[in-house]
C-alpha cells in the first residue's frame, strides 16, 4: 500500500510517500505518525489497506469519532476524516502515481502551541523596574568602592598605597581637585597629600607651609594681622592651590581690604595708613612720595627718606641744577648728531624694568659737560668729585705753563692773538709778568673762582664759598641726593611703553612732565590721578573700558627686608 | 489638559520661575568672587550645600511618587519641581565647580550629575512627544488585548490554512513561527522585523526574508487566482488573506507600541542608577574635599 503523508503540526507540514501494509498512529515512537495529546493511546489506530478504500482499526480500548460517533472499526473512503483526540486526518484523493490515497494528518492540538506573543516581557517592561535597583546597587557599589573606599585605605599607611599603586587602584591622588602650581608639582609633593595635609579633616596650617617656606619676608615686624586685632590670617587665605589652571595666589583685593578698609594706627611707632577699599581716586589714598630730604642737626645734615604727600608738591632737595625743558625740545641743547635729546640719552632702565641706572658725570653729563678749564689746553679736565683738589689740579698745571719759556712765550702770543678768550682772568694771567710760580697761583686762583662760581661746577652744583677757610677748602660743593626708588610698590616701565605716543620720549612725558620741568626741584613722578585714567578696579573695569588692577599687582604682601614669616608665625620678633 | 502638559505647567509653571530666580541668584553669586571660583571659596561652599540639597530632593521623588498616602504636595507638583530643579541644577553644579575639570572624583560627580540631568531632559522630552501617537497607535486597546489579538490571527490563519494545499500551509505556519516580535528591552527599542518564511514544503527547511510579511502575503495573494483551486479553497484563501492582512497591520502597530512603551522606560535604566551612583560618589567628593582640606 502507497501512500502520501501530509503532516502538519500548525508550524510545519512535512509531506513525504510512505509504502507499508500498515500505517500505525499513536503516541509510541514506533507509530508511523507520532501523535500527542492527553486522548491518544500508545497505539492508537491502524490503517489497512481495504479494496479501493482504506480501513480503520482500534487495537485496544481505543476508538476515534467518525461523523461526530465514536468507532473503532470503519470503512474508509477518499473525502472521509475523522478525529483522534483533537488531531484531524483526511483521506484525500492522490495526485501521486501509484499511490492509494494522500493521508492528511493535523495537529490541531498545537494551533494553541503556536507560541503566545503576549509574553510578560511584549505586554510590559517589567523586567526594567528589577535591572534599574541591580544597576542602581552595583553602581552605587561601584562608584563608593572606587572613589572612597580604596582612597580612603591608601591614606592609612605609604605602603598600602604602594600597593595600590602597583596593581592601579584608585589611591587618595584621585581626591585630588586639580594640578598644583609648577613649584608644588613636584616628587615628594605631587602624590604625597599627607606632606600638606597632615591631618584629615584639618585644613593646611601655616606651620605646613613653613616648614619648606622659612626664608620668605613677612607682611610686617610681627605678626601684624594679631596686632590690629583681627583673626590670624593663614597661607591659605591668599595661596589656594588645586586650581585650573593652576594659580596659587589669589588676586582677589578683598583678602587686603579685609583689613586695610579701616584706617590702621600703630601705637608703638606712630604709623598710619589710610583705609583702602580698591583704585580708583575715591577708594585708593594718594600716593606717597618718598625722597631724601634734609634734615639740618647742629653740625651736620642729616638726609632722610621721607614720604611726601604727592598732593603738597614738596619740592626736591637734590642739589643738583639741572632744568629738563632745556635739554628737551632741541632748541637749546642737541646731540653730537644734531637731533633733539631723547629721554633715554640720559635715562637707561635697568633690567628689571622699573628703575634706572644711576645718573653720573661720568656716564651722562660729561659728554656734553667736559670740566676742561683752559682753552689752549683742550681736552685736559679738572678732575671730578674732588673739590678740594681742584687748586692743587690747577696750580700745578699752571706752574708747568709759567715754567717752561717755551710754553709761556706761546701763551704770551696766543693772548694777544686773541684777545676775546673766555674770561677776563685768563686774559690777566697770559700777560703775568712775575715769577712763574707767583704768576702760577695768581691764575689757578682766579680759574678756581670762575670754575666754582661762574662756569664749570657752578653750572650744575649748589656751591657754597666760606672766605674764612683755607683756600682749599674755600668752596664746598652740595652733594647730590639723586633719589632712585620713588615708591615702594612695583611698577614696570616696559609694560607701560604703550600709548598714541609716536616716540619714546612722546611716551615718557605723558607721565613724566619734564619738557614743562624748568626746576629740578621739579618732583616728575605721577600720582594716583594720573594712574587711574587707564587702571581701575577689577569689578568695573570691564565696563569702564580701564585696565583691571589688584592690590598685589603694585604691592606686595611679603616685603622684602621684613623678618622671615617663620619668626612671624611663632611670634618670635617684637618691635 | 493632559497629564504630560502639566509637569511643565503645574500651577501656572511656578516652580518654572523660582529655578530662573534661584539660576539668577546663583550667578550672582558666582559672579561676586574675584579668584579662581571653585568649590574652595565661601561662593563655591554655598552653591555646593545648594547643590547637595537640590540632589538628595531630587531623587527623593522616587520615593515621593511611591507614597501614595502621602500629602506632602502632589505628584505632579513634585515632578513639575523635579524637572525645573534638575535642570537648573545644571547650572549650579557647572559654577560650583568654577569649570575646573580634571581626572579626579568631582569631575566623576560632576559627570554623572550630566549624566543624570541630559538622561532626565531625554525622559522629558519623550513623555511629552510620545504619548499622544501612542495614543493613537493603539486604538483604544491595552497591549495585552493587541497581543492576544495578535495569537488569536495566528491560530485562525493556522485552521484556515488546514484546509489548504500542503505548501500555504507551510508558508502560513512557517510565517508564524519565525515572525519576529518583542523579546528583551533592547530588541523592544530597536523593533528589527527580522521575520522569515519558508515558501516551498517540498524542500528541507529554507527561509527567507519576511519583512513586514510581505513574502507571505505577496505568496498568498498569487495563489488566489490559480486555477487549480476549488471554489471552497477559493474562499478560505481570501479569507486567509483577510487574516493575515489585519495580522500585519496589527504587527506594526505592536512593534511601534512596544518600541515607544520600552522608550519610555528604559531612560528611566540610565536615569535612576546613574543618580543613586552620583550619590555614591558626592558622598566621596563632601567627604574626600574636607579629609584633605
Amino acid at each position: 500500500m502507497k501512500l502520501v503523508l501530509e503532516v502538519s503540526t500548525g508550524e510545519e507540514t512535512t509531506v513525504r510517500e510512505w509504502d507499508g501494509k500498515v500505517l500505525r498512529l499513536g503516541r509510541s515512537p514506533e507509530s508511523d505518525v507520532q501523535l500527542f495529546g492527553p486522548g491518544v493511546a500508545e497505539h492508537h489506530v491502524r490503517l489497512l489497506e481495504d479494496g479501493d478504500g482504506l480501513r480503520l482499526e482500534c487495537p485496544m480500548n481505543t476508538s476515534v469519532r467518525l461523523n461526530d460517533e465514536p468507532v473503532r472499526k470503519a470503512k474508509l473512503e477518499i473525502g472521509n476524516s475523522f478525529y483522534i483526540d483533537s488531531h484531524k486526518i483526511m483521506i484525500r484523493p492522490s495526485d501521486e502515481q501509484g499511490a492509494v490515497a494522500n493521508v492528511r494528518v493535523l495537529q490541531y492540538d498545537d494551533v494553541t502551541k503556536i507560541p503566545t506573543a503576549a509574553t510578560s516581557e511584549n505586554i510590559a517592561v517589567r523586567s526594567a523596574k528589577s535591572s534599574k535597583r541591580k544597576w542602581s546597587y552595583g553602581l552605587l557599589a561601584l562608584g563608593l568602592l572606587l572613589s572612597l573606599a580604596f582612597p580612603l585605605m591608601s591614606t592609612f599607611d605609604a605602603e598600602t598605597k604602594l600597593v595600590f599603586e602597583e596593581y592601579g587602584l584608585p589611591t587618595d591622588t584621585i581626591w585630588s581637585s586639580g594640578d598644583l602650581a609648577s613649584a608644588h608639582n613636584i616628587p615628594g609633593i605631587a602624590n604625597e597629600c599627607k606632606v600638606c595635609h597632615q591631618s584629615p579633616f584639618v585644613s593646611v596650617r601655616d606651620s605646613d607651609c613653613l616648614t619648606c617656606h622659612q626664608e620668605l619676608p613677612a607682611h610686617g615686624n610681627n605678626d601684624i594681622h594679631k596686632q590690629v586685632g583681627e583673626s590670624q590670617r593663614q597661607c591659605l587665605s591668599c595661596h589656594k592651590e588645586h586650581n585650573e589652571p593652576s594659580t596659587l595666589v589669589h588676586t582677589d583685593n578683598a583678602f587686603c581690604t579685609d583689613c586695610h578698609a579701616d584706617t590702621l594706627n600703630w601705637d608703638d611707632n606712630k604709623k598710619t595708613l589710610p583705609p583702602v577699599l580698591g583704585f580708583s581716586a575715591a577708594e585708593h589714598p594718594e600716593f606717597k612720595l618718598q625722597y631724601l630730604t634734609p634734615h639740618s642737626t647742629a653740625d651736620t645734615i642729616d638726609w632722610q627718606n621721607i614720604a611726601h604727600s604727592t598732593t603738597a608738591k614738596t619740592p626736591e632737595m637734590s642739589n643738583l641744577k639741572f632744568p629738563h625743558d632745556l635739554h628737551l625740545g632741541g632748541d637749546k641743547v642737541q646731540r653730537s648728531d644734531g637731533q633733539a635729546m631723547e629721554c633715554s640719552d640720559c635715562h637707561s632702565l635697568d633690567k628689571n624694568g622699573e628703575h634706572f641706572e644711576p645718573i653720573t658725570m661720568d656716564t651722562t653729563c660729561r659728554s656734553c659737560h667736559a670740566l676742561e678749564f683752559d682753552i689752549q689746553a683742550k681736552g685736559r679736565e679738572l678732575h671730578h668729585g674732588e673739590p678740594e683738589l681742584v687748586l692743587q689740579q690747577l696750580t700745578e698745571y699752571f706752574a708747568l705753563q709759567y715754567t717752561d719759556p717755551a710754553l709761556r712765550a706761546e701763551r704770551e702770543q696766543d693772548g694777544r692773538r686773541m684777545p676775546s678768550i673766555a674770561s677776563l682772568s685768563a686774559m690777566d694771567r697770559d700777560t703775568c709778568k712775575e715769577d712763574a710760580i707767583d704768576c702760577a697761583r695768581q691764575a689757578a686762583l682766579l680759574e678756581a673762582e670762575t670754575q666754582f662760581e661762574r662756569t664749570g661746577c657752578a653750572v650744575c652744583h649748589v656751591i657754597i664759598k666760606d672766605e674764612s677757610k683755607p683756600l682749599h677748602q674755600r668752596w664746598h660743593v652740595e652733594p647730590i641726593q639723586l633719589q632712585d626708588n620713588w615708591y615702594n610698590t612695583r611698577f614696570d616701565h616696559t609694560v607701560h611703553m604703550v600709548g598714541d605716543q609716536k616716540t619714546e620720549t612722546g611716551m615718557c612725558l605723558t607721565c613724566h612732565q619734564a619738557d614743562n620741568s624748568a626746576q629740578s626741584s621739579d618732583v616728575l613722578i605721577p600720582d594716583l590721578g594720573k594712574c587711574v585714567t587707564c587702571h581701575t578696579d577689577a569689578r568695573v573695569a570691564a565696563t569702564k573700558k580701564q585696565v583691571s588692577s589688584s592690590c598685589i599687582d603694585c604691592h606686595s604682601f611679603h616685603i622684602p627686608g621684613k623678618p622671615k614669616m617663620l619668626d612671624a608665625y611663632l611670634g618670635r620678633i617684637h618691635d | 489638559m493632559a497629564l504630560n502638559k502639566n509637569i511643565l505647567l503645574f500651577n501656572n509653571t511656578i516652580y518654572g520661575k523660582l529655578a530662573l530666580v534661584l539660576g539668577i541668584i546663583c550667578i550672582a553669586i558666582y559672579m561676586s568672587s574675584d579668584n579662581p571660583a571653585n568649590g574652595g571659596t565661601w561662593q563655591g561652599y554655598t552653591l555646593g550645600i545648594l547643590g547637595t540639597v537640590i540632589i538628595v530632593w531630587l531623587t527623593l521623588l522616587g520615593i515621593r511618587k511611591r507614597s501614595y498616602r502621602s500629602s506632602l504636595g502632589t505628584v505632579q507638583g513634585w515632578t513639575s519641581a523635579h524637572v525645573y530643579l534638575g535642570l537648573v541644577l545644571l547650572l549650579i553644579g557647572t559654577l560650583h565647580c568654577g569649570y575646573q575639570f580634571g581626572w579626579n572624583i568631582h569631575t566623576l560627580a560632576y559627570v554623572l550629575m550630566v549624566i543624570v540631568i541630559i538622561s532626565g531632559m531625554y525622559g522629558l522630552w519623550l513623555y511629552l512627544m510620545l504619548p499622544n501617537s501612542m495614543e493613537r497607535n493603539r486604538k483604544n486597546l491595552s497591549r495585552e488585548n493587541m497581543l492576544r489579538q495578535f495569537d488569536h490571527f495566528n491560530q485562525e490563519a493556522v485552521i484556515i490554512a488546514a484546509d489548504l494545499p500542503a505548501d500555504i500551509q507551510n508558508a502560513v505556519g512557517s510565517a508564524i513561527k519565525y515572525t519576529t516580535l518583542g523579546g528583551s528591552a533592547y530588541a523592544q527599542i530597536r523593533a528589527k522585523d527580522s521575520s522569515r518564511v519558508s515558501l516551498d514544503a517540498s524542500q528541507p527547511l529554507k527561509l527567507v526574508d519576511n519583512r513586514d510579511q510581505q513574502a507571505l502575503l505577496s505568496y498568498v495573494a498569487h495563489e488566489l487566482p490559480k486555477p487549480k483551486h476549488s471554489t471552497e479553497q477559493h474562499e478560505k484563501l481570501q479569507a486567509l488573506l483577510d487574516i493575515l492582512s489585519q495580522r500585519k497591520t496589527l504587527l506594526n502597530s505592536l512593534r511601534l507600541d512596544m518600541n515607544r512603551q520600552t522608550l519610555l522606560h528604559i531612560w528611566l535604566v540610565i536615569h535612576i542608577p546613574f543618580s543613586i551612583a552620583l550619590l555614591g560618589v558626592l558622598t566621596a567628593h563632601i567627604i574626600s574635599v574636607f579629609f584633605y582640606w
